[in-house]
C-alpha cells in the first residue's frame, strides 16, 4: 500500500515546480528520505525508508535496462 | 505515465531513455538543470547525475509525442555538425575538444538517439518518414539552450549509425557531416582488448545483414570486428559518393579538430579558444585522468595474425577506399 503512496507522491512533486526545488537542493540520502516521509504523512500519504529505497532501486534497474 | 505533463514541465530536463509500451514509444526525462554535458560519454553524464537523490526519484515518463510539442514550440540550437565514426578511431577526442568551450552543447553516444534509429527494428509498423521525424524532435531536445552562452551544437553518433546516414540527412540536410576513421588493425586490436556494445555478438541486432545469430557466435572474435567494420565503411563510402560528408583521417589528429573539423563545422576560434580545446587534446579522451598518446604503433605491433588476417581479407580494401576519397578531396 505504502509503494503506492510513494507513486501518488512522485506525482505530486513531478506536477509541482517549488516542491521540487524544494527536494532538488537536498543532496544526503537520509535527507531526502525523511524530507519525504514527513511531507507524505502532512498529505496523507505513509511512505516508509524502504518505499523510497525500492524506487531508487527500481530507477536503477529502468537506467541499466535501457539496451535490453 | 502522467498525461498532465507538459513541455513546461519539461525545461531544463532531458531524455534519458527511450522505450516501447506496446505500440508507443515512451521516454523517461531526468533534470539536467543548466549543467553542460562534459563527460565524455552522454551516459557518464546521466550516471552523475543520478548521484542526487532527486534525479533517482523524480523522474518524467511522456509519450515521444511530447518532444513534437517541443519541437514546435521551444526550437533548440540548431545542430552545427554531426560526428560519425568506425570506434577507436578517437571520436570522443574530437567531442571533448569541442566541449572543451562552453559556447558548444556536445552530446556524445545518447542511447534515446539509438533508440529513435533503430525504433523499426522492435516495431515494423515505425516508417523511415516517422524516424526521421522523432529524430528531428530528440535532437531538438538535446539542443534546448541552459545557458545564454550556448551557440553551436554538436552531435556523436555511435559507430554502427553510419548503416542510418541516408536518413539522418533526409532529416537535417544542411549539417555539416565527418566521419573518422583509421587504419582497421589498429581498431581490431582495441576491440578485441575491450569489446564496444557492436563487437559483441547479438547486442546491436541486424549490423551483419544475412548472417544469422548462430553463425556470428561461433565466428572468430576478429573476423566478427572486422566484418562489422566493413559494413560501416562501405555504407560510408556509399554515401560519400553523392554527399560531401569530410572524411578525417586519425592520423589527422589533434590539429585536425582546431583546423580543418572547427571551419567545416563553422566555428570563428578566438586564440584563446584554440588554447582550450588544444588543451583538452593533451589527455586521453575516454580516461581524462591519462595523458593523450597517439598509439598507432603499440596498436599495430600488438596486433595477432588473427586480427591482421582479418584486417585484410574484410576491411583493408575498404579503409583505401575511404582514404582515395578524403585525399581526392584534398588535391
Amino acid at each position: 500500500m505504502s509503494e503506492k503512496h510513494f507513486a501518488e507522491f512522485r506525482c505530486l512533486v513531478l506536477a509541482d515546480l517549488d516542491l521540487q526545488k524544494r527536494f532538488q537542493g537536498i543532496t544526503e540520502r537520509e535527507a531526502i528520505v525523511k524530507s519525504i516521509i514527513e511531507l507524505g504523512a502532512e498529505k496523507g500519504l505513509e511512505i516508509t525508508a524502504e518505499d523510497v529505497a525500492e524506487a531508487m532501486r527500481q530507477s536503477r534497474r529502468r537506467w541499466h535496462e535501457r539496451w535490453i | 505515465m502522467d498525461m498532465s505533463i507538459t513541455i513546461e514541465h519539461l525545461r531544463n530536463w532531458i531524455p534519458i531513455r527511450a522505450f516501447w509500451e506496446g505500440q508507443q514509444l515512451s521516454l523517461d526525462w531526468c533534470f539536467m538543470d543548466e549543467r553542460r554535458f562534459t563527460e565524455p560519454f552522454f551516459d557518464q553524464t546521466i550516471e552523475k547525475r543520478f548521484r542526487e537523490p532527486f534525479n533517482l526519484l523524480f523522474q518524467h515518463c511522456t509519450s515521444i509525442g511530447l518532444l513534437g510539442e517541443l519541437y514546435e514550440k521551444s526550437p533548440g540550437v540548431p545542430p552545427s555538425g554531426f560526428i560519425f565514426h568506425l570506434s577507436r578511431c578517437g571520436s570522443t577526442l574530437v567531442s571533448q575538444m569541442l566541449a572543451a568551450l562552453s559556447l558548444n552543447i556536445v552530446v556524445s553516444e545518447a542511447s534515446p538517439i539509438d533508440a529513435v534509429l533503430r525504433s523499426n527494428l522492435f516495431n515494423a509498423k515505425v516508417s523511415d518518414t516517422q524516424r526521421a521525424e522523432w529524430l528531428k524532435w530528440i535532437v531538438n531536445a538535446f539542443g534546448q539552450q541552459r545557458s545564454a552562452e550556448e551557440k553551436h551544437y554538436f552531435i556523436k553518433f555511435d559507430s554502427w549509425h553510419a548503416f542510418h546516414l541516408d536518413l539522418i540527412r533526409a532529416a537535417f540536410p544542411n549539417v555539416p557531416f565527418i566521419f573518422l576513421y583509421r587504419n582497421p588493425v589498429e581498431i581490431i586490436v582495441s576491440q578485441i582488448r575491450q569489446r564496444g556494445a557492436q563487437m559483441i555478438p547479438g547486442v546491436i541486432n541486424q549490423l551483419l545483414p544475412d548472417t544469422d545469430l548462430q553463425t556470428i557466435i561461433r565466428m572468430p572474435p576478429e573476423e566478427y570486428c572486422a566484418r562489422i567494420l566493413a559494413e560501416i565503411c562501405q555504407h560510408t563510402i556509399n554515401f560519400a559518393r553523392t554527399d560531401s560528408i569530410k572524411l578525417i583521417n586519425y592520423s589527422q589528429l589533434p590539429q585536425a579538430v582546431i583546423t580543418a573539423i572547427s571551419s567545416y563545422f563553422g566555428l570563428d576560434l578566438s586564440e584563446l579558444e584554440t588554447e582550450m580545446m588544444a588543451g583538452a587534446a593533451q589527455f586521453n579522451a575516454k580516461t581524462p585522468q591519462l595523458y593523450f598518446e597517439p598509439d598507432a604503433t603499440e596498436k599495430r605491433a600488438a596486433a595477432t595474425d588473427a586480427a591482421r588476417f582479418a584486417a585484410a581479407k574484410y576491411v583493408d580494401r575498404l579503409y583505401q577506399g575511404l582514404e582515395d576519397i578524403r585525399l581526392a578531396r584534398i588535391s
